[in-house]
């Protein structure tokens, strides 16, 4: 084992909030250790390929997880490596409601669910939003949904494509009404970053960066304040923690490629690894003041998971609609069903939002699921004649929908493996159903000949970690430091007490951006006090 | 891990089945797509990798107590039988969706299947698109 290394903070994953604390914190003077298991792409232009399957090149591998219930697909949301899931990510740029900040205040507890209003307002939140957005270059404009105060994004909105207009004319026709997506893909030159190119395979990494990837945009010049010691290809297996269990001292990493483990020390330590793995490294970091787990005093490490429950649908016209072109989602959207205001049997909503780009397979794997044979080729013969439409649905935090560990069975570095146990709520499917149907009205409206729409499942995997202001119900506090310990903090979904029902990324951008600050503050009275 | 050949050949066969060639675009089975799936599979936890054999075999009884042949055998109006047969079976399911969906994902990634669906691959290196859908 070597020396001891020693940091101003230690931050477990170079992913999308990895990215954002350690580019805070070494444009604030802090001298950081950022641990990633993953690689670096350094040349986006020559590493990324335009192919639809690349996308599981760059995403989280869920194979050695264990997974009961019936909700749980592993569906490839994370990411894994510098940049995490900004290589993957379609780049959808939206904040959350006012109303998504209170969800039990607003709708009550559905039966069997565990809903908790956040421990912060969405007032609070909106000066990170505008950041949030500057620094990933979000396209679009004001719109429908917007509180008064809501900044217009740094870029202007990306045009239109054709089968986007297609379904503004199903929008309209039923009412709806629609705007150009929010995207944190350049509409024009950002920052030295090219304008998008419309080539349609967002998730297989942008070749150009017009896509807000954090690795471009806050690791490089994090890496050039010469503050930043990036270690790749290593996996933090344990925290370790002062003999009275209240300051996490130290991290140990096991090099992939030589085994070699190493020790470091830091004031702070951020762990933004995933919604999986956060709980997993606190829960196998047992000791005799954490028997059950680091902050896990109160059972609440890896509970009330949950995700935005999703559909696909792809409607079939005659018209030439070039679905191949654009960035992949919400060049069009509509608001308007992320509120229940049908009067329908659920609570909270769903939002609706175009797909487009290079996704035949998708296609045919999710909303043509039924099809083979000649039926399904004489469907994709319409590939570009086809609209599709996406609605991510609010799915409910379920106390025993969790992530445990199997202290049975463990990994080649004796970490315990992980249990994901997770279960649709009522709630969920009554959405889903909705949703199912008014993908359906929207794109009949529009022109469709024939719909087809996927079965449910899993995107944006929230909670394990959810902030609050009782240790007894909630596993951090409002800036995502964990209950019981001065100085370890957590970042990213697992956060969320409820999840809203518009893609989560700029909103824990947003909160990392506001949980660095604080730390950066007590960096600062630590050092001028000592 | 590994698949038998008759294994393999099950897949290639289902592959044609839910992706058959057609006058204008290639069947499963001309392309790579077996060997893609089988790429894939060989990372899976053992358990699953077995189960997944077990299907194969599964459905490989199956077109021989139909059709009295192998699935690998059968010509392509009763290998849509087959198809079909699997497809709708409950007890194939957990077997069936994973495949389904690893199948067309494989076969889609390929250029001959996706162009000959309109979609043109790569663009960045020529410039990318117009937002209506035209070489820039």
């Amino acid at each position: 084992m070597s020396a001891i290394e020693r940091y101003d903070a230690i931050v477990v994953g170079a992913g999308a909030m990895g990215a954002v604390f350690a580019h805070e914190f070494t444009q604030a003077g802090m001298d950081v250790l950022c641990i990633e298991k993953g690689q670096f792409f350094q040349n986006h232009r020559e590493e990324f390929v335009e192919n639809e399957l690349e996308t599981f090149r760059l995403v989280w591998d869920y194979s050695s997880y264990e997974i009961t219930g019936n909700a749980f697909d592993g569906g490839p949301n994370l990411g894994a490596h510098v940049g995490g899931g900004t290589l993957a990510w379609t780049a959808t740029a939206l904040r959350m409601f006012d109303h998504d900040f209170r969800f039990r205040s607003r709708w009550g507890c559905p039966s069997g669910a565990n809903v908790a209003d956040w421990p912060i307002s969405k007032r609070m939140l909106q000066p990170y939003y505008d950041l949030a957005e500057q620094q990933m270059g979000v396209s679009g404009e004001r719109n429908w949904w917007d509180e008064h105060n809501t900044a217009s994004p740094p870029n202007p909105p990306m045009p239109l494509y054709p089968s986007s207009r297609a379904l503004q004319g199903g929008f309209d026709a039923l009412g709806l009404r629609s705007s150009f997506g929010r995207v944190a893909t350049n509409s024009r030159t950002y920052q030295g970053r090219s304008a998008c190119l419309n080539c349609g395979y967002c998730r297989s990494g942008c070749r150009v960066d017009a896509k807000y990837q954090a690795d471009e945009v806050l690791i490089k010049p994090a890496l050039a304040t010469g503050r930043l010691t990036l270690v790749t290809n290593s996996v933090v297996t344990r925290v370790e923690t002062d003999p009275l269990g209240i300051v996490a001292k130290e991290v140990r990493y096991v090099d992939l490629n030589s085994g070699a483990e190493t020790r470091a020390k830091g004031k702070f330590i951020i762990l933004c690894n995933n919604p999986f793995e956060i709980p997993r490294l606190l829960l196998s970091s047992t000791s005799r003041r954490h028997r059950q787990g680091i902050g896990n005093h109160f059972d609440q490490i890896g509970r009330n998971f949950y995700s935005h429950a999703t559909c696909i649908g792809m409607g079939l016209t005659d018209q030439d609609l070039r679905t191949f072109v654009g960035h992949s989602m919400c060049n069009l959207m509509s608001l308007d069903t992320c509120v229940n205001r049908e009067h329908r049997d659920y609570k909270g909503g769903f939002s609706l939002l175009s797909l487009n780009g290079a996704g035949a397979g998708s296609l045919a794997a999710f909303p043509l699921h039924k099809l083979h044979g000649m039926n399904l080729k004489q469907r994709m013969a319409y590939y570009n004649n086809s609209m599709v439409l996406l609605a991510f649905i609010e799915g409910m935090p379920v106390a025993d929908n969790r992530v445990t560990v199997n202290r049975n069975k463990t990994d080649i570095f004796d970490m315990p493996l992980p249990q994901v146990h997770y279960q649709w709520h009522e709630n969920d499917l009554k959405i889903f159903d909705h949703a199912v149907e008014k993908i359906n009205d929207v794109m009949t409206a529009a022109g469709a000949n024939e719909v087809f729409t996927s079965e449910i499942f899993e995107s944006h995997p929230m909670g394990t970690m959810r902030m609050g202001h009782n240790p007894m119900t909630s596993a951090t506090d409002r800036y995502g430091r964990v209950h019981g310990l001065s100085n370890l903090y957590v970042a990213g979904g697992c956060l969320f007490p409820t999840g809203g029902s518009v893609n989560p990324t700029l909103t824990m951008h947003a909160l990392a951006l506001r949980s660095s600050r604080k730390i950066i503050n007590t960096w600062k009275l630590i050092k001028r006090i000592f | 891990m590994n698949f038998t050949q008759q294994q393999y050949l099950v897949i290639r066969a289902l592959a044609e089945g839910i992706f058959p060639q057609l006058p204008d675009s290639p069947g499963a089975s001309e392309l790579p797509v077996a060997e893609m799936f089988i790429t894939i599979a060989q990372a899976w936890e053992p358990q699953v990798f077995q189960a997944t054999a077990n299907a194969l075999d599964i459905i490989n009884d199956i077109s021989l107590s139909f059709f009295g042949l192998p699935i690998a055998q059968l010509d392509a109006y009763s290998l849509a039988v087959i198809t079909d047969v699997v497809a709708n079976n409950p007890d194939l399911k957990p077997f069936w969706a994973p495949f389904r969906m690893l199948i067309a994902l494989n076969y889609y990634a390929l250029p001959p299947a996706y162009e000959a669906v309109g979609l043109p691959g790569p663009s960045i290196d020529n410039g990318g698109f117009t937002p209506d859908g035209y070489p820039a």
